[in-house]
């Protein structure tokens, strides 16, 4: 990506600037801590980005894609056929058990996938892993035919590349796993050990190839790490409209119009339709976008900087570290502001805000299952704008980075 | 930008006046012509031109323009003679505001552009195509996720079409020469690869697909001869990581002609600098192309200095047209028009309007319009931040500088050349877009396309 050039920052010390104790705290300027923010290479936020969030998401993300697999081989197993009336209920009982845990495995192969895929860096993004893993949204009609094309055994690797992504990966696998429709024959539990296998491959080599970038010393790659900035800040980016709009607010517009009325039924808009574990979706990736763009700076400053800061070094010690204390201060506002809006979600409450936004949507419209009050849901993408405009507005050009395409673009 | 029988542009012959005086009194003095433009802009009237207007070939300025010459929809209201109704003329557009995006038509009204009807839109929205009966159909762009028919006199939203989840809108639709059909330019989200889809002009689905043989397809146009042109611009970029460009040393832009009633591809053509993106397209009365180009090079001083025309045509095939020497536009052309003779190319990141004079193949280069934020262009309307500007030719030297006032501020109206330029405001909360669609408000049936 040469069109993206992060800056070559020089280390200095900078003193007397504010920082945020923790994430959940209130941003309040004024109260602030002084402390010093060291001048960040592109090198040690590389360094730090992958050995402290990138390399331990993806090694959870392996080791619960691992899960996945042995819970769906429990449930092939417990998916068997008879013919004599108490056999057939004990089977019932345990395939019901046994589906329980697939389902719990699933969901946490999926929340370990979402804080990854919040920001897609380096592999992930040159292995297309978000397309191989989470192509949204699944075909249920191409899956019953891939069922009967190839579950005789689980697929392998091969077979699945005659599979279109539309009825593999993570998607696909949940609709198997909840949706009524979906068969649940020895035949389709095997497609889905397939699938689930096909999972861990893939959520194997992403955490090896993690691991390996983990122990890079970027210092001695100063062009490979100020790519690699570069590409992070981007997709930073590209993760918030991802949950935006993707996930948020694009679902919410095809369920209402400005004046509330109901629009087509398209359930697979939203980011779990079958699971109805959406929240989940939108908490995980938010927390893992929150975790990268505030936070206190890793290091004081006053000694040498460590190959590798003791943790993620976020977009606030950047611009802190920068001098631009100002930027930082409206950044760590925007983010908290939106983790509100994004808590809201969680809780079911309406706060008052969301009570002025929410006037323009009709109680008649049918909210999906698992989908929170839509004031909700429309105050928090007007939240996550916020984040975007000034991403694009003042972080990105505070730390000179170039975004690929910017709202600025005509294209 | 689009042309011919897309229905989106209106080709104007040189030595024209798209709006000129008020009540086709004495428009003989050049000077006394120039002010009643000016006061026509106001009002949107249309009146003939000296030398032309009532040459005794029955044809009034607007037929010989291109408005009804060429198409079955003619106009009447603009027929010799006829005083049609003021603000006759609009313009379809997109854009944002501090609130969100916008579909909507705009009128020149007392020197300035003001929303005559919109509505909001969920995602940026792109490019435009004006339909019989005056609807307006607009198609999503970063992220694609929709196509929508939009009724400027209703102000309503129809026919809402979201995207499959396989492929994403990249921005332009155009209609089928019949009407009955629409094409749209798309990605395949799994693959990346490009693609028409046919659609249905009134359901919006998805009747066939054709493969635009490359990456990124953006505008696509109807050639007079039958052949749909679609400019692949060659870019990878992927759902999941947004507005990153990708691999830019693969860069493969071309332009190619699908047979409109197959897909078969029927050419191909591409540029011989690789990073030279060929986007958008617009189609000359000889059935030539102007397309307009973006600059992706590595080498900033390259980018800024690269061409942002080039120029087919049967005899020459595909060329880049060289800037003149210590030119620069960014290397970004934003949109193209074609006015008869005349090829506008919108540069924003230059704040220019750039503009050549085509004849017999070649180009040659004219005075630039200068206008910020320069991008939307449609036959001789240039929409840039808080400003567009209305550049027409009239015969005779109107070069005098007593033109300089249309009320706003005393450097309102330039000239250029042997263009007369008039500058309207757009409200400052206004963001366009790249592209808009001149419309007819007088024809029949309410806001019609002035070319269909």
């Amino acid at each position: 990506m040469k069109s993206i050039r992060f800056c070559r920052l020089q280390w200095r010390r900078l003193s007397a600037l504010a920082s945020f104790a923790t994430l959940s705290a209130v941003v309040a300027p004024a109260a602030a801590q002084l402390v010093a923010v060291p001048y960040y290479e592109p090198s040690a936020f590389v360094a730090a980005l992958e050995a402290r969030h990138l390399a331990p998401q993806a090694a959870r993300f392996a080791a619960s894609a691992g899960a996945l697999v042995d819970a769906i081989s429990g449930l092939c197993a417990s998916t068997g056929e008879s013919n004599q009336a108490g056999a057939r209920q004990d089977n019932e009982g345990r395939a019901s058990e046994a589906r329980a845990q697939a389902r719990d495995a699933w969901l946490a192969a999926a929340e370990s996938w979402e804080r990854l895929q919040a920001v897609l860096a380096g592999a992930t993004v040159e292995r297309r892993s978000a397309i191989a893993l989470d192509f949204r949204p699944a075909r249920p009609a191409l899956i019953k035919r891939s069922v009967g094309l190839y579950g005789k055994a689980p697929p392998d690797a091969k077979t699945l590349e005659r599979v279109g992504a539309p009825a593999k990966g993570l998607p696909a696998l949940e609709w198997l796993l909840w949706d009524p429709d979906a068969p649940q024959t020895r035949q389709s539990c095997r497609y889905s050990l397939g699938l689930a296998q096909e999972v861990q491959r893939e959520a194997g080599a992403l955490a090896s190839a993690h691991a390996a970038d983990a122990l890079r010393d970027w210092r001695e790659e100063p062009d490979a790490a100020a790519e690699r900035a570069a590409e992070a800040v981007n997709q930073w980016l590209a993760g918030l409209e991802a949950l935006r709009w993707r996930n948020l607010g694009k679902p919410l517009s095809m369920l209402v119009t400005k004046d509330g009325t109901p629009q087509e039924a398209r359930p697979d808009g939203w980011p779990r339709p079958s699971s109805a574990s959406h929240r989940d979706a939108w908490r995980a990736r938010w927390e893992s976008l929150r975790s990268l763009a505030i936070g206190p700076a890793p290091t004081d400053g006053f000694t040498p900087q460590p190959a590798v800061a003791p943790d993620v070094i976020s977009l606030e010690s950047l611009l802190r570290g920068r001098g631009r204390n100002s930027d930082a201060d409206g950044w760590a506002q925007v983010i908290m502001t939106a983790d509100e809006a994004m808590q809201a979600l969680k809780e079911e409450s309406l706060p008052p805000s969301a009570q002025a936004v929410g006037r323009e949507v009709a109680p008649s419209v049918v909210r999906p299952a698992g989908v929170p009050p839509l004031a909700l849901l429309q105050e928090a993408v007007k939240a996550l704008d916020a984040v975007k405009q000034y991403m694009q507005d003042t972080v990105a050009p505070g730390l000179k980075v170039n975004l690929g395409f910017s709202d600025a673009d005509g294209d | 930008m689009a042309t011919s029988r897309s229905g989106l542009q209106v080709p104007l012959p040189a030595g024209t006046i798209l709006l000129a005086g008020c009540d086709g009194a004495d428009v003989g003095n050049p000077r006394r012509r120039v002010l009643q433009t000016i006061g026509a802009a106001l009002t949107g009237t249309v009146l003939p031109v000296p030398g032309h207007a009532r040459a005794g070939n029955g044809r009034n300025a607007a037929e010989r323009a291109g408005l009804a010459a060429d198409h079955g929809a003619g106009h009447s209201a603009a027929r010799a003679g006829a005083v049609p109704p003021a603000g006759r003329f609009a313009l379809a557009a997109t854009w944002q505001d501090g609130t969100g995006y916008f579909v909507g038509v705009l009128v020149p009204a007392a020197g300035k552009l003001e929303p005559l009807s919109r509505q909001r839109l969920p995602t940026r929205a792109h490019g435009i195509a004006v339909e019989e009966g005056g609807t307006v159909l607009v198609a999503a762009r970063r992220p694609g996720d929709w196509l929508v028919r939009f009724d400027p006199r209703r102000g309503e939203l129809r026919n809402w079409f979201w995207s499959d989840g396989e492929h994403s809108f990249n921005g332009h639709v155009v209609r089928s020469a019949d009407g009955r059909r629409l094409f749209t330019t798309e990605t395949a989200i799994e693959t990346g690869e490009g693609s028409v889809a046919v659609r249905d002009r009134d359901s919006l689905s998805v009747l066939a697909r054709w493969p635009t043989a490359g990456k990124d397809p953006h505008e696509l146009v109807l050639g007079p001869e039958g052949g749909l042109w679609v400019a692949n611009g060659g870019l990878e970029t992927r759902q999941e990581t947004g507005r990153t460009k990708h691999h830019l040393d693969r860069m493969d832009s071309s332009l190619v002609r699908l047979d409109a009633g197959s897909g078969r591809i029927t050419g191909q053509w591409r540029l011989a600098d690789p990073r030279l993106g060929l986007r958008h397209i617009a189609v000359a009365g000889d059935g030539s192309l102007a397309i307009a180009l973006q600059a992706e090079h590595d080498d900033p001083e390259v980018r800024e200095a690269a061409p942002v025309l080039a120029l087919w045509d049967r005899r020459r095939g595909l060329r880049a047209v060289d800037l003149p020497p210590q030119t620069q536009l960014a290397g970004y052309g934003g949109s193209v028009a074609v006015s008869a003779d005349e090829v506008a190319v919108g540069c924003p990141r230059a704040g220019l309007v750039a503009r050549w004079r085509l004849s017999a193949g070649d180009s040659r280069w004219q005075a630039p319009l200068e206008l910020p934020e320069a991008c939307a262009t449609a036959a001789g309307w240039h929409g840039g931040a808080g400003w567009a500007v209305h550049a027409f030719q009239v015969s005779g030297d109107v070069s005098d500088g007593s033109h300089s006032s249309n009320g706003s501020n005393g450097s309102d109206n330039k000239q250029s050349g042997d263009s007369v330029v008039e500058r309207l405001q757009v409200p400052e909360t206004i963001r366009l877009d790249n592209h808009w669609a001149l419309v007819d408000r007088a024809a029949p049936g309410g806001v019609l396309p002035a070319r269909a």
